[in-house]
């Protein structure tokens, strides 16, 4: 399979971007959005090839390719820094996800987006190649590099085509995320010369950390080196108390970006902490691991109940998508294939409906030019069809069985309550009679929650006679249907048959948990 | 035969495939057509009503369950899977739902034909469909909760079907909310169901969870838990939990009475036939894990009697017909459940069913009154109807003396429960089984009397129903008439109980005829007390004033006109507990934890600035700060030598 090269992958959006974004290039709005479009169509479909020819049987990376000069040698070679690339069943779907989200958030674009067409559309493709890179990256220098540049058009993204306080909250955003990362850049350097310690060779290559080593860390070194990671981590999942920046960005970001932010970018967080702190750092989060699912309940409770009393409607999604998050966290820390499958499932589902979710919120802003629920009401009864697509999202994110997020629940609940992280917890010396099933217990107390707040807004977004104000709210136009018509179908596709995704990380899964 | 039980999904899978067809066509303007949508509908549940019919002749005689099942999922060592089980139970209750809803359905065209959500009405009915009988179908109880949670938002659409009432949005709203109590106490105990039992179902043969195991299981969880009987009575108690919010039992049941805001065919079948009777579905299937836990088995026993003595209480104050028969239904599946709790297992069945045809069809038959009054509902104004309806009337009587046990089929099936509860010695229970019973009788003569005997009360002109809606009633009346009697399992006649719980011990018919006499001496006794308050002509000849007899009651009265307090309780938990709060932790949030953030920010910045003063590149300052430092050193150390 030589024409799939996952290099050319992570580059093909950014060649988009230089082509959208030269001198050569019309300045005609249709004709960049249309190209934006078919560009992001084609990585898509380049994306699915790799699906296509993946082979979920086999655990370990698969499509390695490293850029090599023409003389044989590595991008930066005294350093041991390869640019190097390769997916596996994690990245796999995060991967394809990526550049769904891209295609749909352009697509959705076209009514949120009223100036300096050229720029935002190649500023999205910088996005892209960073997101990917990141995901698709098998060099820990090129996982950095590609993690840092993120930003950088994030920041623009929202600063330029953002609204209230927008330049408070991109610069909050890129501030939370570089302290965040600067940790994480210690990490990578800690266990970088560890290595060349014990070995000898200087290497940042992901494979060999994430085998087993020759070597073993002390138990100290490998605790501090994984708060570095997750404290990076923490703060793009995110994870209570480093969420303040989220419903900030969220809200003064445009529908796109939201999409993008909620449906890709806060899926880096869990990435990484399944990549690094549990396949290289597997003593440290053998002993943290309680830490986490402690983290992860209070990520679910915490901000499912400030959801409740939410009235911008923006806000009331990114707490809900916060207290998703949580789940993750609780999978992630439950160290059991039940429990990281319940995550990685999590992460897509969250990725498809939170992204649903903002795309909801931005048509009704389109139309309304509020965001307040208080001064909504009776929108169903102008727009039916809105109405069915809004239901099926909420419900999907209320977990409703045969719809994506039950399975990922389910999953990773069921993950949590098995788990015997706490069986040996202990903290200081002092035995702590924490019960992982009570905890657990506390965290599916969430899916109240979140019934009651999801399904208190559509009551008085949707239900009830239509005020004399929104008597113009129109149904949604062709482009709306698109997008949200698409996020449905994978909703409902992989509602009803979770075990078409399950199988594709499943094996790989099993392999990290099993090094565990 | 063998063909429609190796198939038996497609019975639920035809009215998935109707309501994909109904949705699409209508959003995609394909058709207009109503009758399209109803023959689609109709035919698809005739066709599961044959298929039920052969599979319930062939439960007859075989007496293994056939179970097929397809992995849905797997991660690690956990399987799920989804499946069909065709056994007695499950073929028992095919019939009632497929039978029940076709008859609903064809009620439902005329009852729906002049509302503009017409086709959206009969694509909800689909998908209730779809999730009921996939419930009735699960072959474990991991997919039972599944489609326990779609009949749960299958309901929360049709309870919103006119979602432009605000009392019906919030009507659905609290409906979904409240089941998801249940649903969340539910999954916990299927999840610690499975935690004790996992090492036993790794080494079954049978899928995780699978009903035909489920016995074994619970006999391997009850001795895992040994040492501490609490935790299997928790487990118990938390699958318990499900049936109490979809059943509406106290103390969830407040659902179940503002539910009637849907249309009244929804009411007819899912608040009353079927879907709240999945609860008691439920408690028979995982019959095995309660059986073992006596305390269990008492709480359950409680709730159902707390549940019947309530909504027979509160059954008697209501004007509204709908919710009279509402608070009927939440006294009955007390009873059922109760029944259940107690050991009497094929009489809660035997009720279910019973009670699935006469609710069904008193609540059309209330429809049709509301249909015939122009969405009047207040008994008030009602009265003297059976002179326009008489039809309805006597179809409506029919129900009225089978729901009371008065010879009708609800005789036979409460004549078993008594005597199941006194074989099993709760004689405490018998004599709340007996007292409800008699109120059972009292209230619904009185909604009897007040809607269709006297003289008429309202301002409308109350029109006859057409033959679309009283064909259904009358073919309901028959099963509730007689479907009692018929499988009594005496006289030589076909026993219900010998049917259902081929395994279990089978309940002995006391022979003696005095339990029987005396329910029904106590149901004619309520249904005489009916006669004489709420007939006018009996009312006046023994001179009863019934203001004054409320006014002599009143604290009782209002107890039950304000439905216990218990609503209004809830509501003041949310209002002055839950929302406050949760604005307390949204202000910490917003406050403080962002406070310390931005706090943080905001002594960078400031150390910054006092920093940059130092900075300014002015000789002067550079000079000044020099000169001021000297000063102060100098100043300092003269001080220091002084002392």
């Amino acid at each position: 399979m030589k024409f799939l090269s996952i290099i050319l992958l992570v580059l093909l959006p950014a060649i988009g971007s230089i082509i959208l974004f030269g001198p050569w290039f019309p300045h005609n709005e249709v004709k960049i959005r249309r190209f934006a479009k078919g560009w992001a169509g084609l990585v898509f479909l380049y994306s699915l090839l790799f699906v296509v020819f993946f082979n979920p049987a086999q655990a370990g990376f698969q499509f390695e390719q490293v850029l090599k000069s023409p003389g044989g040698k590595a991008w930066i070679q005294p350093l041991g820094i390869n640019f190097a690339f390769s997916i596996d069943g994690i990245s796999l779907p995060l991967i394809v996800l990526t550049t769904f989200l891209v295609l749909l958030a352009l697509i959705a674009s076209k009514y949120n987006i009223t100036k300096r067409h050229k720029l935002y559309y190649a500023l999205i493709f910088v996005l892209e190649t960073a997101i990917l890179g990141v995901f698709a990256a098998k060099d820990l220098f090129v996982f950095f590099l590609f993690w840092e540049i993120e930003l950088i058009p994030m920041y623009f993204l929202i600063s330029i085509w953002g609204s209230g306080r927008k330049e408070y909250s991109a610069m909050k955003f890129i501030l939370y995320t570089f302290i965040g990362s600067i940790f994480m850049l210690a990490s990578i350097l800690a266990i970088y010369f560890y290595h060349y310690i014990y070995t000898g060779v200087l290497t940042f290559d992901l494979g060999v950390y994430t085998s087993l080593k020759s070597y073993s860390y002390p138990l100290m070194f490998s605790i501090l080196t994984f708060w570095g990671f997750f404290i990076a981590f923490a703060v793009k999942i995110p994870v209570v108390p480093f969420h303040t920046w989220l419903p900030d960005a969220h809200v003064d970001a445009p529908t796109p970006i939201s999409m993008l932010l909620a449906g890709i970018l806060l899926k880096m967080g869990g990435y990484g902490l399944i990549r690094m702190n549990m396949q290289i750092l597997p003593e440290a989060i053998k002993v943290l691991a309680p830490i986490l699912i402690i983290m992860g309940v209070i990520n679910i409770i915490y901000t499912a109940c400030i959801a409740l009393v939410q009235e911008d409607l923006k806000k009331l999604i990114a707490y809900s998508s916060i207290s998703h998050m949580g789940i993750v966290l609780l999978g992630i820390g439950a160290l059991n294939a039940a429990g990281v499958s319940g995550a990685l499932f999590q992460m897509i589902a969250h990725g498809i409906i939170s992204a649903g979710l903002f795309m909801i919120v931005g048509v009704i802003y389109l139309r309304t030019h509020t965001r307040n629920i208080s001064v909504l009401g009776g929108l169903g009864q102008n727009s039916p069809r809105f109405m069915w697509f809004s239901l099926t999202i909420v419900l999907a994110s209320v977990g409703l069985p045969l719809l994506i997020g039950f399975a990922a629940e389910t999953l990773a609940f069921y993950g949590a309550f098995t788990s015997t992280v706490f069986n040996s917890f202990s903290l200081f010396g002092w035995y702590i009679p924490v019960s992982i099933q009570v905890l657990t217990a506390i965290g599916i107390f969430g899916i109240i929650l979140t019934a009651a707040y999801l399904l208190w807004m559509f009551q008085k977004v949707f239900y009830g006679n239509i005020l004399n104000k929104w008597k113009s709210f129109h149904d949604v136009t062709p482009h709306e249907v698109a997008v949200l018509l698409s996020l449905i179908l994978v909703i409902v596709v992989f509602g009803f048959y979770p075990q078409g995704l399950a199988k594709i990380f499943t094996p790989t899964v099993n392999n990290i948990v099993n090094i565990i | 035969m063998e063909f429609f039980v190796k198939n038996a999904g497609i019975i639920a899978l035809l009215p998935l495939w109707v309501f994909l067809i109904i949705m699409f066509g209508q959003n995609l303007s394909i058709y207009e057509n109503k009758k399209f949508t109803l023959w689609l509908t109709a035919t698809s549940t005739f066709a599961g009503l044959i298929c039920s019919s052969f599979i319930l002749a062939w439960t007859m005689s075989h007496n293994e369950p056939y179970i097929q099942n397809f992995i849905w999922l797997e991660a690690g060592y956990i399987k799920l899977s989804v499946g069909v089980i065709v056994d007695n139970l499950s073929a028992m209750m095919l019939m009632v739902v497929t039978s029940v809803s076709l008859l609903i359905q064809i009620y439902s065209h005329e009852y729906m034909n002049k509302d503009e959500g017409y086709h959206r009405f009969f694509a909800y009915l689909n998908l209730f469909n779809f999730s009921m009988l996939g419930l009735v179908l699960s072959t474990n109880l991991f997919q039972t909760y599944i489609f326990w949670e779609l009949v749960g938002v299958s309901s929360y659409l049709l309870i919103g079907f006119w979602f432009r009432r605000p009392s019906a949005s919030s009507a659905a709203t609290k409906a979904f909310i409240i089941n998801r109590i249940g649903d969340c106490g539910l999954l916990l105990g299927i999840l610690g169901f499975l935690f004790f039992s996992i090492i036993f179902w790794l080494n079954s043969s049978d899928v995780f969870l699978g009903f035909s195991s489920l016995p074994q299981a619970a006999k391997y969880v009850y001795a895992a838990t040994g040492s501490t009987p609490m935790l299997y009575t928790i487990i118990a108690v938390l699958i318990f939990l499900g049936p109490v919010a979809k059943s509406a039992q106290f103390p969830l049941h407040t659902w179940l009475p503002d539910a009637m805001e849907g249309p009244t065919p929804i009411s007819a079948l899912i608040h009353a036939a079927t879907m709240v009777a999945a609860g008691v579905y439920l408690i028979a299937r995982v019959y095995p894990i309660f059986e073992l836990s006596n305390d269990a088995m008492t709480i359950i026993a409680w709730t159902g009697a707390i549940t019947a003595i309530m909504g027979a209480t509160i059954a008697i104050t209501q004007q509204d017909i709908k919710k009279a028969l509402a608070y009927s239904t939440c006294s009955q599946l007390g009873f059922m459940v109760m029944a259940m709790g107690a050991g009497a297992y094929a009489a809660g069945l035997f009720h279910l069913m019973t009670h699935a045809y006469f609710k069904a069809m008193l609540f059309l038959c209330s429809g049709a009154v509301i249909h015939g009054l122009n969405n009047q509902q207040d008994m008030k104004y009602m009265g003297g109807l059976r002179k326009h309806m008489p039809a309805v009337a006597y179809t409506y009587l029919i129900g009225c003396l089978a729901i009371s046990g008065i010879f009708l089929s609800g005789f036979w099936s409460k004549e078993e429960i008594f005597s199941g509860l006194l074989a099993n010695n709760h004689i405490v229970l018998l004599i709340i089984a007996l007292i409800v019973a008699g109120m059972t009788s009292f209230y619904m003569f009185r909604t009897y009397f007040l809607t269709f005997e006297g003289e008429y009360r309202g301002n409308e002109h109350p029109h006859n129903a057409s033959k679309v809606i009283t064909l259904p009633l009358i073919i309901f009346a028959i099963p509730s008439a007689i479907i009692g009697f018929i499988l009594c399992g005496k006289f030589g006649l076909p026993s219900f109980d010998n049917f259902i719980s081929p395994t279990h011990e089978i309940v002995e018919h006391s022979e003696n005829f005095i339990l029987p006499v005396i329910s029904l001496i106590i149901s004619l006794a309520g249904f005489g007390l009916a006669m004489v308050l709420y007939v006018d002509k009996y009312r006046d000849k023994l001179n009863i004033n019934l203001d004054n007899f409320i006014q002599k009651v009143k604290p009782a009265y209002n107890f039950s006109t304000n439905l216990w307090y218990i609503d209004k309780s809830y509501y003041k938990l949310i209002d002055y507990m839950v929302i406050p709060v949760c604005k307390l932790m949204s202000n910490f949030d917003k406050y403080i934890v962002d406070g310390i953030v931005n706090l943080i920010a905001l002594m960078t910045g400031f150390s910054g600035w006092v920093l940059r003063l130092f900075q300014n590149g002015n000789v002067q300052t550079y000079a000044t700060i020099l000169f001021g430092g000297l000063m102060l050193l100098t100043f300092v150390l003269t001080i220091y030598w002084l002392l």
